[in-house]
């Protein structure tokens, strides 16, 4: 018996299948005045051989029919094959006639959102940078591991609570030291960006002033009687983002000029006067 | 390390919801980190009402500046306005009205078949997250000088068209988990046949976006392939629309236009049986007059670069003419259902069915635009001069503002149909009920709004303006109709922003004493609590019928 | 004995139930429906742009683009030896025979890196500049989304694989690997397509 998922995605094959014909016929005189189209006899040489022996008028549209016939017809098929994935017919499959309960929800990860914004990252490498496009795709590739523990974990055993502890054992000892390395890179850059950024002076003033803060913070946050894990995280946070931020912004303002490059033009200058 | 090779024995599926502790860092992790369908359900509505409200800023800005038909003055040059056109009309479909479906559709579809959770809950997640930054790099890489002109900053336009690939192909991941949750996750009992109709339009809508937005992602990937080597080969040149945009026009011209808003008629007959409190008359017929509304709406062939007369082939008159049959089909179903049982009003029905109006007015303009070709179509039998006479006024439509009306009509009777599924399934989105008188009056702007941008684009039309240039000399009578459409997208934006500030204001009303199911509803989302829990449902249910609620009230 | 107690902790927990059968084939269906027709545009365009440029009487591949038949029927060949591979993991894992699955994994994805290495040592034999004509862009663009489409069937083999690995793939559930068999099998046939459309017609 045909399905109700075969018959809606079939439908349309044949509807998308028909209008492949008569458009690859009809869409044949593209030059002349006529409002239906001039039936070139050749034309149905091409729509019965799929574009093969030429004769379509216009091949993009006539392909992109073709094709939208095979994709529903493909889900036409898929579907009665499978009866629709109907719930008894799943039933079935299982040996038992028990309908399997449809996956509930997920547990809580981060990796989808962070899978996007490695997509972005490696867009903005795509357009700017080749290092930036290979960071996307690092992290993408990082993305793509931890979705699959993520899979796997929570399929471990029936208990959820085991299954995060489960994929916490193994991954932690890879995540733990390599997301605070790249936490670290990442101050890293952003602190040596600004210091190249402003004047001698001015970054003499930041790497004074910078350790004084955060020693300063350090001290406040260990005086407090009992300190908020809320406050704590806090003031992390808007310290990293405010030099990550920054380091943004002067790596856009870009380093400032440097006295060994006036000395290269010295030796520069040298050089040419030798040569005269 | 453990290895669990046992052979797996049924136990316990559920897994336990995770106490929030109240501080907001954990809850923004939480957002961030969640795969619960209901949540992204909700972040996709309020980013895309969000967006709605920015789309239509930008589409008032390019009103101001057709309402001096004269030159470009107010947005800073030719090249800025025709980035704010193409943003203007490119994120009406793909920032607003196909991600608000997307996220109705991911909140309740799961609901209606009467599964825990969404097929693939972590690609929905990154589905979402996908759209919502790639949208966001899309208005910035617009902004930043690129848009899909020749004339813009080369990096940010390339920025532009990958940026919109990310969107799409988000928008696609998203709806292949919701079309696979309609398929794959339903219930015991409920056949494909028995599916809600909005669970089925959504079914309907998505296969056509499945096999029409790759053809645009493919004409995108085209476009950056040509645009990133040192020589342009592709895109260089041009006439009407610049640069690639003349590639994506089809995708925002008829008939592509109308699958945009396939779910508002989903939505509307998930209404019509609940105002008239009976089950749909001949349903199956509604449900293939939705498929057969959704499969005419194929428009990814129908490309303008390849074939200029494409608007001429009997394939498009044709498909454009029947375009209006199954809505007629279905308007029937709905009077007769109504007039058949005892109709009790409300705004969530009122403001679809002025969506719909909009949808059949949209269907109006393409059948006059095809109108000249249809009657054209008699010159192959004979040399009349009275074909022309009446053709030519139509034949001048196809690429005109009309082109703006119908667009107008149907993405907006998109926006409307979607605002109306907020009203209603409202206690199952948020908890909350929405005002009613709010509802009314943000359905009175949205409707009235559309009306005036869509009616005067339309008269518009049949005095020549141009689709997109405003450097041209025009009637008079023009720039002034273009101040009323202009007004028109500012009421539709005062609408939305009703609509916000509604639901801005739900979260402070108390929701104790909402009911399981306030509205009457048939179909299982109306079965478990307002909102429901973390697994949807306390236990599984099992269905006789398409209106299992009614089932146990005994109605016939 | 930390080992221990963590082996009897572990079998007192109960299994995981069975995802529901269907469901990833019945989304990879969905996603090969898109991905066919992201080809097909690109075919389209690739026939209608060939089309133009010849009805003007002019070449469509540019004479300095030496496309021959040997590098890509290798491919192709390789890639047909891929099928009956991927159909084997799945045979194997519906039989619960693990060291078989695992063989047919391996291979599959052997040969899927080796139809990567051939495609890009093809591109960079035949001599096409990617942006030099509208020809060689097409067919830049078209053999490189077909490579990175082979990638992500690898990956998806690779994910099954890892599972499959784990026990969570056998006579009674083996429905993600079978869709990745679904999703190889389209992946050839594309490439079948690619092969008539570029190397062989032109």
């Amino acid at each position: 018996m045909l399905t109700t998922g075969f018959k809606l995605f079939f439908g349309f094959a044949v509807v998308a299948l028909v209008g492949a014909a008569v458009y690859g016929v009809a869409s044949g005189d593209l030059s002349g005045k006529d409002y239906l189209g001039f039936v070139d006899p050749s034309s149905f040489v091409g729509v019965l051989s799929l574009g093969w022996k030429g004769g379509v008028g216009d091949h993009s549209g006539y392909v992109v029919l073709v094709f939208a016939t095979v994709s529903a017809a493909y889900l036409a098929f898929t579907l009665v094959g499978f009866r629709d994935a109907d719930p008894e017919a799943v039933a079935r499959l299982g040996g038992s006639g028990e309908i399997p309960p449809a996956a509930g929800p997920t547990a809580n990860n981060v990796w989808p959102a962070f899978g996007a914004a490695a997509a972005v990252v490696l867009l903005l490498g795509l357009v700017t940078h080749a290092a930036v496009f290979v960071t996307g795709l690092i992290l993408l590739a990082v993305v793509a591991f931890e979705w699959m523990i993520s899979a796997w974990a929570d399929r471990a055993t029936g208990d959820p609570e085991a299954n995060r502890e489960l994929r916490t054992r193994i991954m932690a000892p890879f995540e733990i030291p390599l997301l605070g390395a790249a936490a670290v890179a990442v101050i890293v850059l952003s602190a040596s960006r600004i210091l190249l950024a402003v004047s001698e002076l001015n970054a003499v003033w930041i790497a004074i002033g910078i350790p004084i803060i955060i020693v300063g913070a350090a001290v406040a946050i260990v005086a407090m009687e009992k300190p908020s894990r809320g406050a704590v995280v806090g003031v992390l946070a808007v310290g990293v983002l405010a030099i990550v931020v920054l380091g943004i912004v002067s790596a856009a303002v870009g380093p400032r000029s440097f006295e060994h490059e006036e000395e290269h033009t010295d030796e520069e200058a040298l050089v040419t006067e030798v040569a005269r | 390390m453990t290895v669990t090779d046992t052979p797996p024995i049924a136990a316990d599926p559920t897994v336990e919801t995770p106490v929030l502790p109240a501080s907001p860092l954990v809850r923004i992790a939480n957002v961030i980190t969640t795969g619960e369908h209901k949540i992204l359900g909700r972040m996709y509505i309020l980013s895309s009402l969000g967006f709605a409200l920015f789309t239509l800023v930008i589409g008032v800005l390019v009103g101001l500046e057709q309402t001096d038909m004269g030159g470009v003055d107010i947005v800073g040059g030719n090249e800025a306005y025709l980035q704010l056109f193409f943003l203007w009309r490119t994120g009406l479909v793909f920032l607003v009205v196909v991600p608000l479906f997307l996220g109705l559709a991911t909140s309740i579809v799961p609901l209606q078949v009467g599964a825990p959770s969404i097929a693939f809950p972590r690609a929905a997640a990154a589905a979402f997250w996908g759209w919502l930054l790639g949208g966001g790099l899309y208005i910035g890489a617009t902004m930043a000088d690129g848009g899909f002109n020749a004339g813009g900053d080369s990096d940010a336009i390339e920025l532009t068209i990958l940026a919109m690939g990310m969107m799409i192909a988000s928008l696609l991941l998203a709806t292949v988990c919701v079309m696979t949750t309609v398929i794959a996750q339903r219930t015991e009992g409920m056949s494909l046949l028995r599916v809600p109709m909005f669970s089925w339009s959504m079914l309907a809508a998505g296969a056509v976006w499945l096999v029409s937005f790759p053809v645009l992602l493919a004409v995108l990937a085209l476009s950056w392939a040509d645009l990133r080597g040192d020589v342009v080969v592709f895109f260089e040149t041009g006439s009407g629309a610049p640069g690639s945009l003349r590639y994506l026009a089809w995708a925002f011209d008829y008939p592509q236009v109308f699958v945009y808003a396939v779910p508002l008629l989903g939505i509307l007959a998930e209404m019509v049986p609940v105002t008239a409190a009976r089950r749909q008359a001949m349903r199956s017929v509604m449900m293939a007059a939705i498929a057969a509304f959704a499969f005419l709406s194929f428009g990814a062939y129908a490309q303008p670069v390849y074939n200029a007369r494409v608007a001429q082939q009997p394939v498009f008159v044709v498909q454009n003419l029947l375009l209006l049959l199954p809505l007629l089909v279905l308007l029937g179903g709905w009077a007769f259902t109504l007039v058949s049982g005892k109709p009790k009003a409300s705004v969530s029905v009122g403001v679809a069915g002025g969506g719909l109006l909009m949808l059949l007015a949209g269907g109006g303009v393409a059948t006059l635009r095809v109108f000249g070709r249809l009657v054209g179509g008699l010159r192959e039998l004979g040399d009349w001069s009275w074909v022309d006479d009446i053709s030519d006024p139509f034949d001048d439509l196809v690429d005109t503002a009309a082109v703006a009306a119908e667009f107008r009509y149907v993405v907006l009777a998109g926006l409307i149909g979607a605002v109306a599924g907020v009203y209603f399934w409202a206690p199952k989105l948020f908890g909350r009920r929405l005002s009613p008188a709010l509802g009314g009056l943000a359905g009175l702007a949205l409707v009235g709004g559309t009306v005036l941008a869509s009616l005067s684009e339309m008269v518009n039309g049949f005095l020549d303006e141009p689709d997109i240039a405003t450097d041209v000399a025009v009637d008079s009578g023009v720039e002034i109709l273009n101040w009323v459409a202009t007004a028109g997208l500012a009421v539709v934006a005062l609408g939305v922003l009703t609509v916000l500030g509604d639901l801005a204001l739900a979260i402070r009303r108390d929701s104790s004493d909402l009911d399981d199911n306030p509205v009457g509803g048939h179909t299982l989302e109306w079965a478990t609590t307002s909102p429901p829990p973390h697994n949807n449902f306390a236990a599984p249910i099992a269905v006789t019928s398409a209106e299992p609620l009614l089932d146990e009230e005994g109605e016939v | 004995m930390a080992d221990d107690d963590d082996a009897a902790r572990t079998a007192l927990l109960p299994a995981a139930t069975l995802p529901r059968g269907r469901t990833v084939q019945v989304g990879t269906a969905f996603a090969i429906a898109a991905v066919l027709m992201y080809f097909g545009g690109l075919f389209g365009i690739y026939l209608a742009e060939r089309s133009v440029v010849r009805t003007a009487g002019l070449e469509w591949i540019p004479g300095s683009v030496d496309i021959q038949l040997t590098a890509p029927s290798i491919i192709l060949w390789t890639y047909i030896i891929s099928m009956p591979l991927a159909a084997w993991a799945v045979y194997a894992i519906r039989r619960d025979d693990r060291k078989h699955a695992y063989m047919a994994f391996a291979l599959v994805l052997l040969l899927g890196a080796m139809t990567i290495n051939q495609a890009a040592y093809n591109f960079d034999s035949i001599g096409a500049v990617a942006d030099n004509s509208r020809a060689e862009t097409l067919i830049f663009l078209i053999g490189g989304s077909h490579m990175v489409l082979t990638l992500v069937g690898m990956l998806f083999f690779l994910f099954t694989a890892f599972r499959a690995l784990a026990g969570q793939f056998s006579s009674r559930y083996s429905d993600a690997v079978a869709a990745a068999a679904m999703f190889w099998y389209v992946i050839v046939f594309l490439y079948f397509i690619i092969w008539l459309l570029i190397t062989v017609s032109k």
